[in-house]
């Protein structure tokens, strides 16, 4: 390692405890100015509209997704029969819409997981109400996604996999051609890269808020395994070597 | 990139459009369409099998030019 990747180091470690320090401070001055307290109320309001926010999601992701995937899907209905030049434009636009509405439909079950897991209130009234929402959302969800999958696989016969498996993601992907295969793989590289930023900066946020706001271990226990997770790319790479 | 290809000549001979290329090649429509535009490059099976489909060499198809400001 030469001078430069030493002084360069050294610099971005004086950055991150640059940045460590401020973040600590102001979690600090944030918990004295009662901060702690402004965040109690609103989660307890948050805790009392929750069944609005799980309505809300579904008007804004859910409605949307599906809306976006019908008109895809009336374009791929009559891309068959289309000319070449005709058929690259058409699919550009249908394929953004598509995959627009499989986005929108995961950013859906990420967050009404998300709103139940914190707002979740075992003593009130409504609790199974909230619950029964929350199941209808994550099923409305899991049956989109499926009944997008099978849609593709009719429009291409060659894509197998049965999305209700486990084994589905292994099988659809044997069953893309070499292009999609390196789209693919080259998505879940950039996933991968911005997984394992972030997961650092989490393990770094959870770190200070402990030490500042005792938020507990059992956030950093998550970073740290999440971490691991991508760390693992080491062993498979390995492995796929031999 | 240095890969040039009459990928769209070699069909129009034929008389089939991408769909049936694809269908041929065992690979999608989107993947033809991608090579024709020079956004991706075969792997050297791909581009073997589509010769064979054509009847003709894979230097009658793809052609590798070194990039003149390589040079």
């Amino acid at each position: 390692m030469n001078k430069k990747s030493i002084y360069r180091i050294i610099f971005l470690l004086f950055i991150g405890g640059v940045i460590g320090a401020v973040f600590s401070v102001g979690l600090l001055k944030f918990g004295e100015a009662g901060g702690l307290a402004k965040l109690s109320e609103i989660g307890n309001f948050l805790v009392d509209i929750n069944i609005y926010i799980f309505v809300l999601l579904v008007f804004v992701l859910f409605i949307p997704s599906v809306y976006l995937f019908m008109k895809a899907k009336k374009v791929y209905e009559k891309i068959d029969v289309m000319s070449d030049d005709e058929y690259e434009e058409k699919d550009n636009i249908a394929k953004k819409k598509l995959d627009t509405a499989l986005t929108l439909n995961s950013i859906f079950m990420v967050l009404n997981f998300l709103v139940y897991g914190t707002t979740l209130d075992k003593t009130s009234d409504n609790f199974l109400i909230v619950l029964m929402v929350f199941l209808t959302n994550i099923l409305a969800m899991a049956l989109f996604e499926i009944y997008v999958i099978r849609f593709i696989q009719r429009k291409d016969t060659r894509l197998k996999g049965d999305p209700t498996t486990f084994k589905f993601t292994k099988d659809f992907i044997e069953s893309c051609d070499e292009a999609e295969k390196l789209r693919i793989y080259k998505s879940g590289y950039h996933a991968f890269q911005s997984s394992r930023s972030a997961s650092l900066g989490f393990i770094l946020i959870t770190i200070i808020s402990n030490m500042v706001l005792e938020t507990g271990a059992l956030p950093i226990v998550i970073s740290c395994i999440w971490m691991l997770e991508n760390v693992a790319s080491y062993g498979y790479y390995s492995v796929y070597k031999k | 990139m240095p890969l040039v290809n009459y990928l769209k000549v070699q069909r129009a001979k034929l008389g089939i459009n991408q769909a049936e290329l694809g269908k041929l090649a065992e690979v999608s429509r989107q993947t033809i369409s991608s090579i024709e535009r020079g956004e991706y490059s075969p792997s050297v099976t791909l581009a073997l099998k589509i010769a064979r489909i054509f009847d003709v060499s894979v230097e009658d198809i793809f052609i590798y030019e070194e990039d003149s400001s390589d040079e």
